[in-house]
């Protein structure tokens, strides 16, 4: 039987350098992969945790790490070669011992060397995955589909709190002299909280109205990127309501915010020159179509001036129209004048003519009349008094009764007319008195008788 | 002016053009030349100020959302 008491037993420091040792044995210069956390430096070494993930991020692996300052210098220089950084987040495949610190009890890992290929390999393999999962959600191009304002005053500005990128960028704004509103909006652009704090800063400018939205960083290595490929800030700038440009300070690679961005630049100023040109290329256009109004509308004045004047013209030739056919027309008076008092002259001598004519026959007639012996003037004088009774007859009553009661015809038919002594005619036996003188007309002469007794 | 903040500079500048355009094309009766011209001054002015109001001028709005992502 053994007594318990005589079983070997150690003190904890003894054992702690046994395991020490043990493990510095067994576990010498291995490759190991994990993700750097909280890395800090003290005294020029670097502390940090390299733990692994599992589903939904939870941390199913988790080891102390240290980067002595022996060992740091030449890690750092590696990874700055491949501009990468130790950085929080970042996956890394290092080379370390297993190290057991008896004085804390803690085990830890002694990283000797970083494998920058694998970093590489793991941003891509992870920016890839971002790209492809954009790609599918159909969000790659959704923000270029925006239409960038022509004239982008009114800006977000997304960076870290006085960086020289918000520096760098502000300059040139200023530089320009034009009137950019900028709506700061403070995130970090590196570290575990680049990813929420971006995303959430983007998120927040919806609210602010802003023409579009710069995201920038100042320089730095790639692996600090890391935030700009993750699909939080991707999902921030494709889903963006305005558009998002980036200038993000590198100068090979391209980050998948990048990709989604509306537009990328590779460092802040160039992302500020651009919209400060854009504003230039509008303020010119805007002088263009001023410059081309006043002549416009100059020409335009011109051009009915011109109008106007050739009115006038056209004005002046009908004035000249009207004056010739007024000319014209008085010259047709003056000959119509003329022929019509030619005529009237011409009539007058006409009527002068006739009258002397008429003159001339009355006289020829008086004087042929005059030459007429004594018988041929009596007859003209019984055709006259034939003429005169006939028309007196006329006027009693018509030409056939005058023919009638012609008392010549009525004698010559053998009939008398007898009168009184006063001239009247007697119509009735009884009417004559005896021993009055009667008169009786035969058709060739007269009989004077006196009645006796009857 | 309200003219200003509910006018684009866009729009502003596609109206500018549009003026242009009818003067230019004699669509403009001189007696609307003059109104025509009068709108355009005010909107060369709308356009010109929004250009230039201004030295650059930040806004900061220091983020202390802490808030999770929801992505």
């Amino acid at each position: 039987m053994t007594l318990p008491l005589f079983e070997e037993t150690y003190t904890v420091s003894r054992l702690g350098a046994e395991v020490r040792e043990f493990l510095g044995e067994a576990f010498r210069s291995l490759w190991v992969t994990g993700e750097v956390q909280r890395p800090a430096l003290r005294g020029g070494h670097l502390y940090f945790d390299l733990v692994e993930k599992g589903a939904d991020d939870k941390i199913v692996g988790k080891l102390e790490a240290v980067l002595w300052r022996s060992d740091g210098e030449r890690v750092r220089r590696v990874l700055h070669a491949a501009k990468q950084e130790i950085a929080d987040g970042l996956a890394i495949r290092c080379r370390a011992d297993l190290d057991f610190y008896p004085p804390q009890g803690r085990l830890r890992l002694q990283v000797r060397e970083i494998d920058p290929v694998f970093t590489e390999g793991e941003l891509a393999r992870r920016r890839r995955e971002t790209l492809d999962w954009l790609l599918a959600e159909g969000l790659l191009e959704r923000n270029r589909a925006l239409a960038l304002p022509e004239l982008p005053l009114r800006l977000g500005l997304v960076t870290s709190l006085d960086s020289a990128a918000q520096a760098d960028f502000l300059a040139t704004l200023r530089e320009s002299g034009y009137g950019f509103q900028v709506i700061f909006v403070h995130a970090a652009v590196q570290g575990p909280a680049a990813e929420r704090e971006l995303a959430s800063a983007l998120r927040a400018l919806q609210a602010a109205a802003v023409d579009c939205a710069v995201l920038v960083r100042g320089g730095g290595s790639r692996a600090d990127l890391a935030a700009f490929d993750s699909r939080a800030v991707a999902a921030a700038v494709a889903r963006a309501t305005f558009p998002v440009l980036t200038g993000l300070g590198h100068e090979t690679d391209e980050s998948v915010a990048d990709r989604a961005a509306h537009l990328a630049f590779k460092t802040p100023t160039k992302a500020a020159e651009f919209l400060v040109a854009r504003v230039a290329a509008a303020e010119r256009r805007l002088e263009e179509a001023a410059t081309a109004l006043g002549h416009g509308a100059r020409a335009r004045l011109r051009l009915d001036g011109d109008r106007l004047d050739a009115a006038v013209r056209r004005t002046r030739t009908i004035e000249g129209r009207v004056g010739q056919a007024a000319d014209r027309l008085a010259g047709l008076e003056r000959n119509l004048a003329g022929v019509a008092r030619g005529r009237l002259r011409h009539a007058a001598a006409e009527e002068a003519g006739a009258r002397r004519q008429v003159r001339a026959a009355a006289q020829r007639a008086i004087r042929a009349a005059a030459a007429q012996p004594e018988r041929r003037a009596a007859r003209i004088l019984d055709f006259a008094r034939g003429a005169l009774r006939l028309a007196a007859a006329r006027l009693e009553g018509g030409a056939g009764r005058v023919r009638l009661l012609d008392p010549q015809r009525t004698l010559e038919r053998g009939y008398s007319l007898t009168r009184d002594a006063s001239g009247k005619l007697l119509r009735a036996a009884a009417a004559a008195a005896a021993g009055e003188r009667l008169a009786t007309q035969l058709a060739d002469g007269v009989v004077h008788s006196i009645v006796e007794e009857p | 002016m309200n003219d200003e903040k509910s006018t684009s500079f866009s729009a502003a500048l596609a109206e500018l053009e549009a003026i242009l355009q009818r003067i230019e094309s004699e669509e403009t009766d001189i007696d609307r030349l003059a109104d025509e011209l009068k709108r355009a001054a005010e909107l060369l002015e709308i356009c010109r100020g929004k250009i230039r109001r201004a030295e650059a001028e930040v806004t900061q709005i220091v983020q202390k959302l802490d808030a999770p992502s929801t992505d």
